[in-house]
């Protein structure tokens, strides 16, 4: 949770994410390296590095996107989710290193300004043989480094969270744009049939694998109905110790947890990152995000002392063994005593 | 995420996938055909200057250039010497035989210093062509010059030229 800005809030989970990251890219590039240098000897070190940097970023611009929905898909993987912005980071390095290395490699030495002969040196648009692939990827980096600029906490608290996860959706802009600058570019001078398939299947993924937790987010989403200003949640032993069971009532989500013979009825909107709250679990007494662990209290809404965060609640009963929930939102923070199970009572 | 978010981003994905899917596959089908390495009959390396010389000539082009075929006991080899190193940098050196057909034959790629040896093809010998090298970046000759039949050594004499 916040409390102050520092540069990099460490703690024992970010410097194992960390590392295993830089272990995987520094692999990664050894053994692209190596490869590359037995398999085409003709190579120069220049292209190979250039290739390495670009292969390596395009990957992992693949493992980041992987992430979002195979963690909703398997809640297991959610370990990968918590540093994933130090992921993306460390993904627009590589590819920056690929674009300067790239620029001075086919730009450098003519009588324009590099970005410039960049900009202007192709004009062929109407070709798909010819296109002006490199174009493609510059804007890419260009989206890339925005959202690099601004993935620290600082600029997601400034900007607000749905700004910012607005914002850092032009990541699938960017995705596309170097698939693109891929398919125009590099595969149109190398007969690469393996890429090519690499390629297609990361795409058919991507798309698969978003399509797949799309449906499973839109059953969430069916509107449920109040009656006599009562929204129907579930029976309370449908939901296990401890966990929630969302609904969507008067256009949001409203997770509803069970904990110590009680229900509690929050908004489903972690004010850190917009994560999911209803698909974490109540550790400690508090609900805690399962993305970065951000914590509310149940009652109330409102993050322990000394953090400040605070979401809607809602008004809940158990009637008949049956859990209940008022889809009025209070405002953030407001203490609403928890509906108890064995008396069945209104909160 | 706050719902409109969610159908953003549903939106973005269920459009944008399709969409590089699409590119993919257009730039796939599209690929140019490019002459792979492996079928290339490889220039030679290094200062292979045995023979005899049996054709020689300066070609006015800038850096100027003399090209030179050499009679060796296997093959004929061509030498393309610049004054320095041309600013061709995917040049790739071609043999066209004379009349309406015009078939190409591929020598290899020009090489990074100023002088490229390569093989002569039989059919380079037996009957007058031109040398061409060609820029696959630019898509067309950047530069040709004619090769006319070429004299066995045993014909031209030793160290002769036309």
């Amino acid at each position: 949770m916040s409390l102050a800005y520092q540069a990099v809030g460490w703690n024992r989970q970010k410097k194992v994410y960390d590392g295993w990251l830089a272990v995987g890219i520094l692999l990664y590039l050894a053994v692209f390296m190596v490869l590359g240098a037995v398999l085409f000897p003709s190579i120069t070190a220049e292209t190979l590095l250039i290739r390495g940097f670009g292969t390596a970023s395009f990957v992992l611009l693949h493992v980041i996107l992987y992430i979002g929905p195979a963690a909703r898909l398997f809640p297991r993987l959610l370990p990968l989710l918590y540093n994933r912005r130090h992921m993306g980071v460390s993904m627009f390095v590589l590819g920056l290193a690929h674009g300067v290395l790239a620029l001075i490699q086919y730009h450098v030495g003519g009588d324009q300004f590099p970005l410039v002969s960049l900009l202007t040196s192709n004009g062929d648009y109407a070709s798909v043989v010819n296109f002006p692939f490199q174009l493609l990827g510059f804007l890419a980096l260009g989206i890339l480094f925005l959202m690099a600029a601004t993935s620290h906490d600082f600029w997601l608290a400034n900007l607000t969270a749905p700004v910012w996860k607005a914002l850092h959706m032009l990541v699938y802009v960017a995705y596309a744009l170097l698939v693109a600058h891929v398919a125009l570019g590099y595969l149109q001078n190398h007969a690469a049939p393996v890429t090519t398939a690499l390629l297609g299947l990361g795409v058919l993924g991507l798309f698969g694998l978003h399509a797949a937790a799309a449906l499973r987010e839109g059953a969430t989403d069916k509107e449920a109905e109040a009656d006599n200003g009562w929204v129907y949640v579930a029976r309370v032993d449908e939901i296990l110790e401890n966990r929630a069971r969302m609904i969507c009532a008067a256009g949001e989500r409203i997770a509803v947890f069970k904990y110590e013979g009680k229900v509690s009825a929050v908004s489903n909107v972690c004010q850190h990152q917009n994560g999911p709250l209803g698909e974490g679990k109540i550790v400690d007494g508090c609900i805690t995000c399962p993305w970065h662990g951000y914590q509310y209290r149940p009652k109330d809404g409102a993050s322990p002392p000394p953090f400040t965060e605070k979401i809607p609640t809602f008004r809940a009963k158990v009637t008949e063994g049956k859990i209940y929930v008022d889809p009025k939102p209070l405002p953030p923070g407001t203490e609403v005593e928890p509906a108890l199970i064995q008396g069945e009572g209104v909160a | 995420m706050i719902r409109p978010l969610r159908k953003r981003h549903q939106l973005m994905t269920f459009v944008l996938f399709p969409a590089a899917l699409v590119v993919l596959i257009l730039g796939a089908s599209q690929q140019r055909n490019v002459p792979t390495q492996s079928p290339l009959p490889g220039p030679l390396q290094g200062d292979s200057g045995q023979g005899t010389l049996v054709w020689e000539q300066a070609v006015p082009t800038n850096p100027p250039l003399t090209a030179r075929v050499y009679d060796q006991a296997a093959a004929a080899r061509l030498e393309l010497a610049f004054e320095q190193t041309p600013l061709i940098a995917d040049g790739l050196v071609y043999w066209q035989a004379d009349g309406e057909d015009g078939t190409r034959l591929l020598l290899g790629p020009l090489q990074s210093g100023p002088n490229s040896r390569f093989f002569l093809p039989e059919a380079g010998r037996q009957q007058a062509g031109r040398i061409v090298i060609h820029s696959l970046a630019h898509g067309e000759a950047v530069l040709a010059f004619a090769l006319p039949q070429v004299k066995r050594a045993s014909a031209a004499g030793a160290g002769g030229s036309p």
